[in-house]
């Protein structure tokens, strides 16, 4: 196994497996002084990933989120996870490792392959604090190390161990995944490639006065522009909900605001501009429709178009590139409603609207319906899993 | 008709303001004529001509990005009348990007990259040092970027001779019999940048050779990614060349496949590439706007050879510098610049491993 292994942030080589009851005190104590050390930490001041998952963790927050799952079952820990996190994104780690260890597992966590400065700041904070006496368990139980994730066959190694693996990374990585053989009661949990959409009331904008419009073009710009609008809940289509004239309109009161924010917060590598500047170049040559473009200095590419075919569009718009549709009943995007759609964030109309109408179509896809603003808002219900649930098991008492 | 009279004139004759009307006029009639014949092509005008922008001046015509031609198929020309379809050597499972040439097109090519090469070669055959090995063609009349740029140089040599043989080691005898015959005069060595490192300055062994290099003529562009790795500037492997043997002459060339034949030649006195009357280059920032000379951006550039494929002006991911146009040191006229290499790929970020 040591020969595999690239580098160890955290933890001894053997793992202690020893499944605990969720939500257990200590647990909550450790995430809480990881919360505080980071809060203080000078050098995360900078990273507001690492204080977001600061405040996400502190003993209040996951208190909260303790309150909102709670139910009578009798649930303990798998036992031992492998969490495959993906390579590009540097705090991704940090939130699987929660979710297992809080539900009373043992990890195994692979670090991004890429060296963030957030990843290592996360790992030390983690290393430190395992060392203080009571937390000294969590060390036995808890090991974060890197490897060349192209070495199969100790990823083989492990998937036949652990009795839970937890797999981001896509499609891609999913599917190397699944063919390996794992023990028969392994669970897995699998995050796949998806795209998410906006859907925005245009009355709504319309009434905005420049305060509420301020706000909600900010939270607009949080959910677009996060990781370079290249998450899975990241909005890559933009609905606007009402008459046509009314679109219209808001669509001239919003996007030059977005356009403010992006300006102001928004750094666009050169190598991306040239990307997003080719994937449009690709739309437009194989798109047979007349399309309404345009791109705000390059910082934000509006593409409306008449009617969405899915075909011509890979959904791989990304830094700032959306598609933009007109409806005036959700009917009209339901072809939109793909297995392969995660999140609906909306502004404007009621989220019963939005559930009615998914309940009644029942389609494949959809897992998530949250207001703009919440796309990245990660939970232990994500991806259409219940992820507490996920990585314990229950134990039926009569 | 613009090429055959551009070619009776010095490829660096033209000051701003004589190449000012003319190419303008050029990259006019061409962005028409592929609109006409490509239909991606026009489709991704008509995209770009929503803002109803007028054209002034050259940066206002709408550029593609070198990727597009992995990601569309671009042809202004009949199928029948495809001679030869050059291909980038893609990774796997990216698509590699199609080049396809008519006649017109190829002997275009060929015409101003002799033209080009001749300010630095003259217009004698000289014998010629390939620094790769010899390939095969796979497909009739396909060639991918290094095939292409050999077969492309070959033209201005004879006798000609690959370093390296199929196992790609070097061939000592048959070096060796080669330069005992051309070494007392001119030669040319042709290579990539990065194959050139690798094998004459850090494999070939010195004590197994008969004869030195003085005589040689060097000509080297294209894949210095290597060289960027390993962090060796351009001076350097100069510096490296003449030490170990006694080159001088030393052309670093800098082109797109997308625009093979109008390359940009370093000069030799002045150490920066030039543009010559058959191109031209641009630079960008990433919000696409012009830069001054000075300020490095992206780079841009303009042919007029492209015409039976929409690459007359294309965009790159290479970052570049215009130090200033027509009052070089050197007495070439053009614009003439510095390439920094390929912008940094910040890492890309997101939910699936790319």
């Amino acid at each position: 196994m040591k020969n595999n292994i690239e580098k160890i942030l955290v933890g001894k080589k053997k793992l202690w497996i020893q499944p605990d009851i969720p939500f257990g005190l200590l647990e909550i104590d450790f995430l809480d002084c990881l919360s505080k050390n980071l809060l203080l930490n000078k050098k995360a001041k900078s990273f507001t990933d690492v204080i977001s998952f600061a405040f996400w963790c502190r003993r209040k927050n996951i208190l909260n989120i303790k309150k909102n799952i709670y139910s009578n079952e009798v649930r303990v820990g798998l036992g031992s996870l492998f969490h495959i996190t993906p390579s590009n994104v540097p705090l991704n780690f940090a939130y699987s490792f929660v979710f297992g260890f809080l539900m009373g597992n043992s990890n195994l966590v692979k670090i991004p392959s890429q060296n963030f400065l957030q990843t290592k700041i996360v790992c030390d904070e983690i290393k430190k604090i395992m060392k203080i006496n009571k937390f000294k368990i969590f060390e036995k139980k808890n090991f974060f190390f890197k490897y060349d994730s192209k070495d199969i066959n100790f990823t083989k190694k492990i998937s036949s161990q652990v009795d839970g693996r937890i797999i981001w990374g896509g499609d891609s990585t999913v599917n190397e995944l699944k063919i390996l053989k794992t023990k028969p009661r392994t669970k897995d949990i699998f995050f796949a490639d998806r795209f998410s959409l906006s859907v925005i009331e245009s009355k709504k904008i319309m009434k905005c006065n420049q305060k509420d419009l301020t706000a909600i073009a900010q939270k607009f710009y949080n959910d677009g522009y996060f990781m370079d609008q290249n998450a899975c809940s990241s909005p890559r289509i933009i609905i606007w909900y009402g008459k046509n004239n009314d679109n219209k309109l808001a669509k001239q009161k919003f996007w030059p605001q977005i356009y403010k924010i992006v300006k102001k917060k928004y750094s666009l590598e050169k190598t991306n501009a040239v990307e997003k500047y080719t994937t449009l170049c690709e739309f437009a040559g194989k798109s047979k429709e007349s399309i309404n473009y345009n791109n705000f200095k390059n910082l934000v590419y509006r593409i409306e178009l008449k009617k969405i075919n899915i075909n011509y569009i890979n959904l791989k718009n990304k830094f700032g590139y959306f598609y933009e549709l007109n409806c005036n009943k959700l009917e009209h995007i339901k072809n939109l409603i793909t297995e392969k759609l995660q999140t609906i964030s909306y502004f404007g109309l009621k989220k019963d609207e939005i559930k009615n109408f998914v309940l009644k179509y029942k389609f494949r896809g959809v897992d998530r319906i949250v207001p703009i603003g919440c796309s990245h808002e990660i939970s232990f219900i994500w991806d259409g899993y219940n992820i507490d649930k996920q990585l314990t098991r229950v134990i039926e008492i009569r | 008709m613009l090429i055959e009279k551009l070619i009776n004139y010095s490829p660096y004759e033209f000051t701003k303001n004589k190449k000012k009307k003319y190419f303008l006029k050029g990259i006019k009639k061409l962005t028409k004529h592929h609109q006409r014949k490509c239909k991606n092509y026009r489709n991704i005008l008509k995209i770009a001509n929503n803002e109803n922008k007028k054209i002034l001046g050259l940066e206002d015509f709408t550029f593609l990005p070198t990727q597009i031609f992995k990601r569309l198929e671009l042809k202004s020309t009949a199928d029948n009348k495809i001679v030869k379809k050059l291909v980038s050597s893609g990774t796997t499972g990216v698509q590699p990007s199609k080049i396809y040439l008519d006649k017109k097109n190829a002997d275009d090519q060929r015409k101003v990259l002799n033209k080009i090469m001749s300010t630095i070669i003259g217009n004698e055959r000289l014998p010629m040092l390939i620094v790769d090995q010899p390939s095969n063609l796979n497909e009739k009349n396909t060639f991918n970027a290094r095939m292409a740029a050999i077969q492309g140089f070959s033209i201005f040599g004879r006798d000609h001779f690959y370093l390296l043989n199929n196992k790609s080691q070097i061939d000592y005898k048959n070096l060796n019999k080669f330069l005992k015959k051309f070494s007392k005069k001119k030669f040319i060595i042709f290579g990539f940048t990065g194959t050139i490192y690798e094998n004459l300055i850090n494999r070939l062994l010195k004590k197994n050779l008969v004869k030195d290099f003085r005589n040689g003529i060097l000509i080297h562009g294209g894949g210095w990614k290597k060289l960027e790795r390993l962090k060796i500037s351009n001076k350097k492997f100069k510096q490296k060349l003449f030490k170990k043997f006694l080159i001088k002459d030393i052309y670093n060339y800098y082109g797109l496949v997308e625009q093979a034949g109008s390359l940009f030649v370093e000069s030799k006195k002045c150490g920066y590439f030039h543009s010559t009357i058959f191109s031209d280059i641009i630079i960008r920032d990433e919000n696409f706007n012009v830069l001054n000379k000075k300020k490095r951006g992206l780079i841009q550039l303009l042919s007029l050879l492209p015409s039976s494929y929409p690459g007359h002006n294309i965009l790159t991911e290479d970052i570049g510098e215009i130090i200033g146009e027509d009052d070089c040191s050197c007495g070439l006229s053009g614009k003439y610049f510095l390439v920094h290499g390929r912008a940094k790929n910040s890492e890309t970020r997101g939910c699936s491993n790319i």
